[in-house]
């Protein structure tokens, strides 16, 4: 009784995975593993030690400074992984990170410390390849860098998605900047992976190209939540000026939107069939205001049959001439 | 005595073992080779997550599944459409001859039958036709009974078919 439905499914059989993006997968795959291990105790350590590096680095620059060792933070700022000063450096730039007032000035604050720590890892190799082989506390700076900067863009994408849901409206210029910064520091990342370095070097940068990637990303996604969420203020002061029946539709649809459902249209109770809800919710809603684009569709004349008559009256007047 | 496996080096022996099989999986299911691509990618990356965050998997292979499954799910209910997107087709339609053409366009209409079916219907369809698998098996993959995959599979057929004449 099945072999019919057996011989009806079987071209679904042939689907295959062709072997570039099993490859690819596969290297894709390892990275992100090698990148995302699971958690050890030395990596659960390594969390809690991060904070730490936060605290204590806090602690540790105030009190170089009361101390008068404010000359050594100041030294530090042009340390480069595998000299001494450099954990200084480290430590005083999460501090004034950790200072800033508002989450747009951490954003900015956090953004500018990425810049920064891909900057040293570029001018520590620079100076390696000058000098044949980087030592060890090179590269385990370099590895340092390379954590502080995805911590700091970790932290960048939880306060750009705070600022998100709370100010949406102002939120877009933030996302924006942020996501070009991040194009920026991928580039900086791939002129990093053309360097000579050690294989455990590679790794590690080419994981933080990833990362980055995904960061922006998910920024994407921010921003057109921003913009969604930012479009349904926009329509709820316009709401008055559509028909009672449509602006419950897209209020309803928004509500959908928001929460992974289908859209509905309803072109019964639409007066302009042509403004269509996949118009109004068009992704490219960032530039426009979809309000004024539905007042603006509603001025627009709607075709009229007219000329498709004459056309066709025109043709059969030619065929009877041809006759 | 030497040591056993890593848990990397099984993740990624499981991959080279399940990728294609979930692969077709996905593919049986979506319309489109890059999506197929993305949702297969996803099911991996997800299963690592979770095993990261602490989470115990007792049966690898059928979490990758189900993960899979989930994606597919959220995928049709976030688009609400089945209907076929000539854009969208697994193969690029106009690359074939004719006869390439038409199977194509069959192939579409076979998967938005089968998505147009209750979820849990088109899966285990999926699983037992085009996965070859045994009713045990697939009763393991979904944690429901034998009897009830049996029940499952029958009406599935039932409805599919009528569906389709």
């Amino acid at each position: 009784m099945d072999n019919d439905i057996k011989k009806i499914l079987e071209p679904l059989k042939e689907r295959l995975p062709d072997a570039e993006f099993s490859a690819r997968l596969r290297q894709r795959l390892g990275t992100y593993m090698h990148a995302y291990p699971i958690p050890t105790d030395s990596l659960a350590n390594a969390k809690s030690f991060r904070w730490q590096n936060v605290f204590s680095g806090a602690v540790a620059a105030m009190l170089i400074i009361l101390i008068g060792g404010g000359g050594t933070v100041f030294a530090s700022q042009r340390s480069l992984p595998g000299e001494p000063l450099y954990a200084v450096k480290l430590w005083s730039d999460a501090v004034r990170v950790s200072l800033a007032p508002t989450k747009e000035a951490a954003i900015n604050a956090r953004l500018e410390t990425a810049k920064r720590r891909l900057a040293d890892i570029q001018k520590a190799l620079e100076k390696s390849e000058a000098e044949q082989q980087p030592t060890t506390s090179t590269q385990t700076d370099i590895a340092a860098a390379l954590s502080q900067y995805l911590s700091q863009l970790q932290s960048t994408l939880a306060e750009a998605s705070a600022v998100a849901k709370k100010r949406p409206t102002t939120a877009s210029q933030v996302l924006r900047e942020t996501k070009q910064k991040l194009n920026e520091r991928s580039d900086q990342l791939e002129e990093i992976r053309q360097r000579k370095k050690s294989e455990e070097i590679q790794k590690q940068v080419r994981a933080a190209l990833i990362h980055t990637l995904e960061f922006k990303r998910e920024v994407n996604a921010l921003e057109y939540e921003a913009s969604a969420s930012s479009t349904s203020q926009n329509m709820e002061i316009q709401r008055s000026d559509l028909p009672s029946n449509q602006g419950g539709l897209i209020k309803e649809n928004l509500l959908r939107k928001r929460n992974g459902d289908a859209e509905i249209t309803n072109t019964e109770t639409s007066k302009t069939p042509t403004a269509s809800s996949a118009t109004i919710f068009a992704p490219s809603a960032e530039s426009e205001n979809p309000a004024s684009k539905i007042r603006q569709e509603e001025r627009m004349p709607t075709p009229q049959p007219e000329s498709y008559q004459n056309q066709e009256a025109q043709k059969e007047r030619k065929q009877q001439r041809n006759r | 005595m030497s040591s056993p496996p890593s848990i990397e080096t099984r993740y990624l022996e499981l991959y080279e073992q399940e990728m294609p099989k979930v692969y077709r999986f996905v593919a049986s299911r979506v319309n489109s080779k890059a999506l197929a691509e993305d949702i297969t990618s996803e099911s991996f990356m997800r299963t690592w997550d979770y095993l990261r965050e602490g989470g115990k998997i007792e049966n690898m292979r059928a979490f990758v599944y189900r993960v899979a499954n989930n994606l597919i799910i959220d995928h049709y209910r976030s688009k609400r459409r089945t209907e076929v997107a000539l854009d969208e087709t697994h193969e690029s339609i106009s690359a074939g001859g004719e006869h390439e053409m038409r199977r194509n366009a069959d192939v579409a209409l076979l998967q938005m039958h089968l998505n147009n079916l209750p979820d849990d219907y088109a899966t285990i369809l999926t699983y037992r036709f085009v996965e070859d698998m045994g009713v045990q098996e697939i009763a393991k993959l979904t944690g429901k009974s034998s009897a009830n995959i049996y029940v499952i599979i029958h009406r599935a057929v039932k409805l599919l078919r009528k569906r389709m004449n």
